[in-house]
């Protein structure tokens, strides 16, 4: 946060979570390409650098860095478009073999995380009464996955906490939705055994890894200013209902 | 800041945040106007807002961040929130409790 970017004040702002990497990298160029200031957020520093892109080390579970991340946010910018709940750690072990620790840290990013950056997110729009927010969730939620018990479960509070402040923040201006990926070679999935992960795309309707772009697809959708009619929606990929 | 300082924040947004039509027609928000409640000048969705409204001058005005979230908000009896009193008295123990910068 010591170099301060350039004048944004007309430019829409937008904030990434968990952008080190993956899809949250991909999506904070896409967006930034697309004329965003993009900010995003991190425990450690990303090894890259684009313009229009200010990173900011927060751990999205933790209230005061949250809290912290947006004051910021406010001072620099006074405003924010659209806020992305990508950040999520997954877990792929036998229920009777996980470690409680596991579970705790886990809900905290997926959960609590996705709650305070909304929380926060949503404060900051209501001024201007425009806001988008898309949360992530995964196909593992509606497949009920063996294996995921933990992180399709924290999944599934994150959709109904989509639905819910769909509700509670209509009323501001904002809309919030959540888009559902299918497997992405990213890291998330790097430990998962091939045959495991080949049986999961015969599930889909389309039987392929998910991309970026499809992703991006999605997010693009939602965030459109003429979505402002769509809010409460979870959108699976692959084919997936 | 002082206890008064804290009621005419508190009825200076209120006032902002109800448009001059309405504030006129309520007489002059002081300690003893009810903000939620039974006999409230204020809807939930009302509250949300001006509470939303009062963290964010506080903060502008006064360098104060305060997080204005209570379990009990939307309690009629128990709210801090249900009067100008009881607001002014849970923000002042807020910044009571805050670490000196």
């Amino acid at each position: 946060m010591s170099n301060p970017p350039p004048d944004t004040s007309e430019r829409p702002v937008a904030l990434i979570t968990g952008t080190r990497k993956g899809i949250g990298r991909h999506l904070a160029e896409h967006l930034a390409d697309r004329g965003y200031m993009v900010v995003g957020c991190s425990r450690e520093m990303p090894d890259w650098s684009i313009g229009n892109y200010e990173h900011v080390l927060a751990d999205i579970a933790e209230e005061n860095d949250v809290k912290r991340l947006f004051a910021h946010i406010q001072k620099q910018y006074r405003r924010l478009d659209v806020a992305i709940n990508n950040a999520g750690i997954a877990s792929m072990n036998h229920a009777l073999l996980i470690p409680i620790a596991t579970f705790d840290r886990l809900f905290a990013v997926n959960v609590r995380g996705t709650f305070l950056v909304c929380r926060e997110a949503a404060k900051v729009m209501r001024a201007r009464r425009f806001g988008r927010i898309v949360n992530f969730t995964t196909i593992a939620a509606p497949l009920a996955l063996e294996g995921e018990s933990i992180y399709a479960a924290s999944k599934a509070a994150v959709e109904n906490l989509t639905r819910v402040l769909s509700r509670e923040l209509a009323s501001f201006g904002i809309t919030v939705n959540a888009v559902g990926p299918s497997p992405i070679e990213t890291d998330l999935i790097r430990g998962v055994p091939k045959d495991a992960l080949q049986k999961l795309l015969d599930r889909l309707a389309i039987r392929r890894f998910g991309t970026f772009a499809d992703v991006a697809n999605v997010v693009d959708f939602f965030i459109n200013p003429g979505s402002d009619y769509v809010t409460g929606q979870i959108l699976y990929l692959g084919g997936v209902s | 800041m002082k206890r008064e300082e804290v009621i005419d924040l508190i009825a200076t947004t209120a006032t902002d945040f109800l448009g001059s039509a309405r504030a006129s027609e309520l007489g002059k928000i002081d300690e003893k106007t009810r903000l939620f409640g039974r006999e409230g000048i204020l809807d939930s969705l009302g509250l949300v807002n001006l509470l939303l409204d009062i963290e964010q001058q506080l903060n502008e005005r006064h360098g104060v961040s305060l997080s204005l979230s209570d379990d009990r908000a939307m309690s009629q009896t128990r709210s801090p929130f249900r009067s100008v009193e009881t607001l002014t008295d849970y923000i002042l123990a807020l910044m009571h409790e805050q670490p000196a910068a």
